[in-house]
């Protein structure tokens, strides 16, 4: 989340606006624990107070600390909050006598609001929108190779960081990506060849630009796409910024593999890619 | 993050002990402290020491507060809004956590007792194609579970744990909260997270008041530098293989199957057209 409010330093930078008695001088790696701000804090935040109105319209940086903590001892006893006046905080309290010059007009301050209010950042909401998940890919037709006994179900990521793939009876929906109707690259996965026998992509390496695709999605509809290309990739090359994307022009991207077989790790060396974009 | 904080009980006497290191310059300027009103139904005024600071806090509504940064807040008291009836307070002091990314949550405990609790946010960056999920149990309710189909991705989660998952970036959709071990009794909101982002999840309200609900916060931590081919990417996952295929049995050569399957391709073909040039006579 971006903060849209600009800082300007802050000009409270004066000894004299929180005086320089040794008592009261505070740890700055303590800061906060019990008393010590009842004492301290009593001055530095009526310097807060005085700050505010002196910088309206403005986000100032507090620094309070850098302002009181050269000129103190580096401890303070501790004193029970209770033997404490009850006003600490300087909403109401005036501004040190010595500033009085560099006080502003409060004019402008809401009745009963403190002027610590013109310090606070912007305000957010972090009630979240309601999103209706995507509809997704559950059948594809063509009218080159027979697909219509495959059904499409979404899949991800192995922990390896591969693919995950259905077996020999599924074709997979890569749900990182993009879905039908929108921007980016759907991806469908399925396999040449599995449990010895054919996958649903056996015969994806026969598709050729020209064909037609029709995908069916979750909610009903349909989209249709027109094959504009088919390319084999060696199994490292398969290009990022055309697959793997949920931006840019809507594009339905069918992936098998296929080339040669390397027996030792009994894998294809490459991927067989085919890219199809909707039809108007 | 070398600052720890203790919880601070609202309305207890006790005084919040802090204990504060001096911040880096670096961790100064990344500081972030955010306030959320994790307490559904209630719109409150905050009020220090006699004065609304913050006017209309509503249920869901996050303040920044970094101007506030390592001050500590006296007399803190919630009123209902536009009232001087004070609802939660008045706590003698709150330290405003000095440096790093937080999260101040009013909300309930498990007993449901408004309570304030920081979280601290993890702004180191994610890996490429991934964001982070937290999730923050900050409800009226007894342990839980985060279940997210047949897994639990996270279990036995607390009143006041935080738990982050390192994910793909992507829609998360048909996430539900279980008590643990239990079956799910509340469906988390469908959110997308984007590569580099940290959202945050925080279910808050009471079950037993039926105002149990999930707020969210969205963070910009970036991705981390030095992935091969990021300049290709737009946040996208992009698996490091697609393996979809193996040797059909050890001796057959899939190109020979492929060849028959061709041939049986042109018989099939040749057998319809002859089935149709048959009808055509018929």
């Amino acid at each position: 989340m971006r903060r849209t409010t600009s800082r300007s330093p802050s000009p409270f930078t004066s000894p004299d606006a929180v005086g320089d008695d040794p008592g009261r001088r505070r740890r700055r790696n303590l800061l906060s624990a019990t008393v010590v701000v009842a004492t301290t804090g009593a001055i530095g935040l009526g310097a807060v107070a005085w700050t505010a109105q002196a910088d309206r319209g403005e986000v100032v940086v507090l620094d309070v600390d850098d302002a009181i903590a050269d000129s103190l001892p580096d401890t303070v006893a501790p004193v029970s909050i209770e033997t404490l006046p009850p006003t600490t905080i300087a909403a109401s309290s005036s501004p040190p006598s010595d500033t009085t010059d560099d006080v502003a007009s409060t004019d402008d301050v809401a009745e009963g609001l403190s002027p610590l209010a013109d310090l606070l950042g912007p305000r957010y909401s972090a009630v979240p929108d309601e999103i209706e998940p995507r509809p997704q890919p559950r059948a594809i037709l063509t009218d080159r190779i027979d697909l219509s006994d495959y059904p499409v179900r979404p899949v991800g990521l192995e922990d390896d960081g591969q693919l995950e793939v259905p077996d020999e009876t599924e074709i997979g929906w890569y749900r990182y990506g993009a879905t039908s109707g929108r921007p980016g690259a759907t991806v469908l996965a399925a396999h040449v060849s599995w449990n010895d026998t054919t996958g649903p992509f056996f015969r994806l390496g026969t598709m050729e630009p020209g064909d037609r695709i029709s995908v069916e999605l979750t909610d009903g509809t349909e989209r249709e796409y027109l094959v504009v290309e088919r390319t084999m990739y060696d199994k490292q090359e398969l290009p990022r910024d055309r697959i793997w994307r949920n931006t840019g022009p809507e594009t339905l991207v069918l992936i098998t593999c296929g080339g040669d077989f390397n027996p030792e790790i009994r894998r294809y060396r490459q991927n067989i890619v085919v890219y199809a974009v909707p039809v108007a | 993050m070398n600052t720890t904080m203790k919880r601070v009980l609202v309305g207890a006497a006790a005084v919040a002990a802090t204990t504060m290191a001096v911040p880096t310059a670096e961790a100064q300027s990344e500081t972030e402290i955010m306030l959320l009103h994790g307490i559904p139904g209630v719109e409150v005024d905050l009020a220090v020491d006699g004065a609304v600071v913050i006017p209309g806090f509503a249920p869901g509504d996050m303040q920044d507060l970094t101007p506030f940064a390592g001050q500590t807040l006296e007399n803190l008291e919630v009123r209902v809004a536009g009232t001087e009836d004070v609802a939660i307070g008045p706590v003698a002091e709150f330290a405003v956590p000095e440096s790093g990314a937080w999260t101040v949550v009013a909300h309930l405990d498990a007993e449901g007792t408004p309570t304030i609790t920081p979280f601290e946010n993890d702004a180191s960056p994610t890996a490429d194609g991934e964001g982070r999920l937290t999730v923050r149990h900050a409800a009226a309710a007894p342990a839980v579970d985060l279940v997210v189909g047949d897994a639990r991705p996270i279990e036995g989660a607390e009143n006041g744990a935080s738990a982050d998952l390192a994910l793909p970036a992507g829609e998360i959709a048909g996430a539900q909260i279980a008590p643990a071990g239990g079956d799910p009794i509340a469906d988390v909101p469908t959110v997308n997270l984007g590569a580099g982002t940290n959202l945050i999840v925080y279910a808050v309200g009471s079950l037993e008041d039926e105002t149990f609900t999930f707020y969210t916060q969205e963070r910009e931590v970036g991705v981390e530098a030095g992935a091969a081919d990021a300049e290709d990417s737009d946040g996208t996952p992009a698996p490091t293989e697609v393996n979809t295929g193996d040797q059909i049995g050890s001796s057959v050569n899939v190109s020979l199957l492929l060849a028959g399957a061709a041939g049986l391709t042109l018989l099939a073909g040749g057998a319809a057209a002859g089935l149709r040039r048959q009808r055509q006579e018929a």
